[in-house]
């Protein structure tokens, strides 16, 4: 019995490397880009879906963009019972009532969408929740939103996108070139369209707390973009005429070789944005803490996702109709389909039979 | 760079982080924290869509603002313009509906009947309240125009209306008080008011008054009164009130006689030159602030909830630095560790400079502005990985520890340079032109990038660079600089086609 427990091989070290430790040592071979087709179709349904769900159910706005009232309650003396609460609430205004209770019904959120701007209204509301929950009137949170303030700022952050994408744009097309410029474009637009599309969606609630997550998610999707650009830049300088690897090869190395990179900064990223999440949910007050890591909880994950499966394949697609690099792609191809007849019919260009063959000629 | 190098770029970042802390504990300074997170009350005015307004208009509104808010007796209350929009900031426990109030209500002008003019040396003077500011603040919003009420005259114009012989016996600094009877008219009844030089003489400025119908019918009605009284007798004054301070008490003119009063269009002489008569004219015409504002945003937040969400924000922090430093050492090792020692002084860089911002700049830290710098967390890990990971590609392709090392700074600090370009490009858009909480986050944010890049070129590159020119650690298994940790199957990788083409 012991005799063949020695016999096996000890799991924890292969010298081969098993496919966790070829990612842990940057070795993975995934075939992102020859697979871009089917990359694109899911991207684009996906986008598809998102964009539906905005059209179709529009977006669930706080009232910093309609306008309103919002009460918060902490440590009531009793546990409140939204209904009753509502009830008594409805009696002074019905429109757009909402109740929400948290901590266990010890605090409660109620927020109403009108007469934003009365003052004698809000004291008859604040006095009836201090009856109802035992909590002192000036311990009872008050936020009032005027009904032009939500154009303003959206107004804002519009402009601020506009010009923040301009920037970029001419910034990487100085840094890299102007077809980097277009697919790092195209990414963003993507993230956006699906960021938003979750928003729509879930109908989570919008805040401008969310419009800043959304702004600084672009920022963190086109910066894993850059690093990964910036990889395939450094790689590309030493592909010429008589290179064995095509532009979309070597960027799909490049990508394989980023990956525990790009796998480490998300998880590096969300462990403080999730731990944000989590303790803002469970705290009154803090919704503009909850509701930042929300948006920036759903955005990082599709930046990462982008930055590999819709940056770079459009890159690749972008590069290989330059003349250079077309040629060298059909002259290894080519050359392939002379030693492995098989190959061609991969067509794209498949890097994992790429390299088989590549490191067969040097062997 | 070379050891001796390295170390003194140690040396220096060092002290400079230690004469940063020095100064923070030896001052006692702590952060400037934001009304959200210490609790108060914080109203954002707009102007009302639809009127001029420019930077002189603006300074005068926050003027008046700030008059307002002066006379509520509020501690440190904060009053700033945010582009078109002016913030006021009333720490602790305020009370937002009076704030409110106080600052939005426009139109705060009467025009009473003068029946007494009390001077400061007067025994009833002090009957009614002692100093003025008690009086304003006793009155607690705009005197009920239908009642009588004792009022200051404005300091500014000391003794206006008083005959110059009472005029002597002012102390400077007194205001004469005004008893005055029940408002005739209030600033809803004034249409209009220009300022023009008196047409007769052209010498003095005078401003051109015009009263609805039945403004101006309550206007002549109080005048016709009031010219039955003996010209110079204080009784013959009409008062003009502005936020519960008598602006100016003018007598009405000696050649109005008695029971025929000034209708709809009245002409107040004032004594003063055209400025004095242009800002009693934009007084007039939209009581007592220059342009119509509205309430957008008004927050009340209780100092307890202040601290549970400054609480909430520090300890999501903690958590979330404390996890990415455990990811860090089971992926890296003791290079791992080395950057979970980078992390910790990005969070010592980070903070002692949003203190010394907040001491020396007036930076306030808010809860959008925490979490702007949870978000850079992730920048500075990325920093840190970045360089891990171009080291271990530099292994890979054969190099030793130490030249590996080198070059993978190089790599990785181009990176970096690229990457938080980026980031410091959406950190300053966002702050330019972004309104409310987003500029607190946008500013923490570009902060961030740059503390991180500083980091980067200093405290990074000179560990990294020490650790791997030391021979027992670069040899140590537990430190993660080995090839057999790094690339199992190195030796094939000497033969990597880069590798070859760099050579």
């Amino acid at each position: 019995m012991t005799e063949t427990i020695e016999k096996s091989p000890p799991p924890s070290k292969p010298d081969t490397g098993g496919a966790w430790k070829r990612f842990f040592t940057n070795q993975t071979r995934f075939d992102f880009i020859g697979r871009s087709r089917l990359w694109l179709l899911v991207s684009l349904v996906v986008v598809g879906v998102c964009v539906a769900g905005v059209a179709i159910r529009g977006f669930n706005f706080g009232i910093d963009f309609t306008g309103g009232a919002a009460y918060t309650i902490t440590d009531a003396q009793r546990e409140i019972d939204p209904d009753e609460l509502r009830a008594e609430i409805a009696a002074i205004v019905e429109e757009d009532l909402t109740v929400q209770v948290v901590e266990g019904g010890t605090g409660a959120i109620v927020s109403t969408q009108a007469l934003a701007e009365d003052v004698q209204t809000r004291a008859e509301i604040v006095q009836t929740l201090a009856e109802h929950t035992g909590v002192a009137t000036q311990e009872i949170d008050v936020s009032v939103v005027g009904p032009r303030w939500g154009a303003q700022i959206s107004e804002q952050m519009l402009r601020a996108l506009v010009v923040f994408l301009v920037l970029v744009v001419g910034y990487i097309t100085l840094r890299f070139e102007w077809r980097m410029a277009v697919a790092a474009f195209v990414t963003l637009l993507h993230d956006i369209a699906v960021t938003v599309g979750v928003y729509a969606i879930v109908g989570f609630h919008v805040s401008p707390a969310s419009v800043i997550a959304l702004l600084t998610i672009l920022g963190y999707s086109l910066y894993d973009t850059v690093v990964v650009f910036d990889r395939v830049t450094d790689e590309s300088k030493a592909i010429n005429a008589t290179s064995s690897e095509t532009y979309g090869e070597m960027a799909n190395r490049s990508v394989n070789e980023v990956l525990l990179r790009s796998l480490s900064t998300s998880i590096t990223s969300l462990l403080p944005v999730g731990c944000l999440l989590f303790i803002g949910a469970n705290l009154l007050g803090a919704d503009t803490l909850s509701d930042l890591a929300l948006a920036l909880f759903v955005g990082m994950a599709i930046g990462t996702y982008s930055s590999i499966f819709v940056a770079t394949p459009l890159l690749v697609f972008l590069k290989e109709r330059e003349p250079r690099y077309a040629e060298l792609k059909e002259k290894i191809l080519a050359r392939r389909g002379g030693e492995q007849a098989a190959a061609v019919a991969g067509g794209g260009g498949s890097p994992r039979k790429g390299k088989k063959s590549r490191s067969k000629r040097k062997g | 760079m070379n050891r001796g190098r390295l170390w003194l770029v140690l040396g220096g970042f060092l002290t400079l982080v230690a004469v940063m802390w020095g100064t923070i504990l030896a001052m006692g300074l702590r952060p400037n924290l934001g009304l959200d997170l210490q609790g108060g009350v914080s109203i954002t005015l707009a102007p009302e869509p639809g009127q001029e307004v420019d930077e002189e208009i603006l300074e005068q509104t926050v003027t008046v603002i700030r008059q307002r808010i002066d006379a509520l007796g509020v501690a440190e209350p904060d009053i700033a313009r945010q582009g078109e929009n002016i913030l006021v900031q009333l720490p602790g426990a305020a009370d937002q509906a009076e704030a409110e109030e106080v600052v939005g209500r426009t139109a705060q002008l009467q025009f009473r009947p003068v029946r007494n003019i009390i001077p400061p040396d007067d025994p009833r003077y002090d009957e009614v309240s002692e100093d003025c500011d008690a009086l304003l603040q006793e009155l607690a919003g705009p005197a009920v125009p239908t009642e009588p009420v004792v009022l200051c005259g404005n300091p500014e114009s000391l003794g206006e209306g008083v005959d110059p012989a009472e005029d002597a016996e002012v102390p400077a600094g007194q205001p004469v008080k005004y008893d005055l009877a029940p408002a005739a008219v209030v600033g809803a009844d004034v249409t209009d008011a220009r300022a023009a030089p008196d047409q007769a003489t052209g010498l003095q400025w005078q401003v051109l008054l015009s009263l609805s119908r039945e403004g101006g019918d309550r206007f002549e009605e109080t005048t016709a009164e009031l010219a039955c009284e003996p010209p110079g007798s204080p009784q013959r004054q009409f008062a003009i009130v502005l936020d519960n301070t008598v602006d100016s008490a003018p007598q009405v003119a000696a050649d109005i006689p008695c029971g025929q009063g000034i209708g709809r269009d009245a002409v107040i002489t004032i004594g003063g030159g055209e400025e004095e008569a242009r800002d009693l004219a934009l007084l007039l015409r939209a009581g007592a602030l220059p342009i119509q504002l509205e309430v957008a945003t008004s927050q009340n937040v209780s100092p307890t909830l202040g601290v549970a969400s400054l609480q909430a924000g520090l300890l999501a922090g903690f958590i979330g630095l404390l996890l990415v430093a455990v990811y860090l050492i089971v992926l890296y090792r003791g290079i791992g560790l080395a950057a979970v020692a980078e992390l910790f002084m990005f969070g010592a860089l980070v903070y002692g400079a949003i203190v010394l911002l907040g001491e020396f700049v007036g930076f306030t830290l808010t809860l959008a502005g925490i979490a702007g710098i949870i978000v850079s967390i992730g920048i500075a890990a990325d920093s840190s990985i970045i360089y891990r990971e171009r080291y271990r590609d530099e292994i890979r392709a054969g190099r030793t520890v130490r030249t590996a090392a080198e070059h993978a700074f190089k790599k990785a600090w181009k990176t970096n340079l690229t990457g938080n370009t980026v980031s410091f490009l959406a950190a300053v858009v966002l702050y330019y032109l972004a309104i409310g909480p987003v500029r607190g986050f946008a500013f923490t944010l570009g902060l961030s990038t740059i503390i991180d890049t500083l980091l980067f070129g200093t405290f990074t590159r000179s560990l990294f660079g020490l650790i791997s020119r030391n021979p027992k650690l670069a040899k140590s298994r537990w430190m993660g600089l080995r090839a057999q940790e790094v690339a199992p199957d190195a030796v094939g990788a000497t033969k990597d086609p880069r590798r070859r083409a760099k050579v």
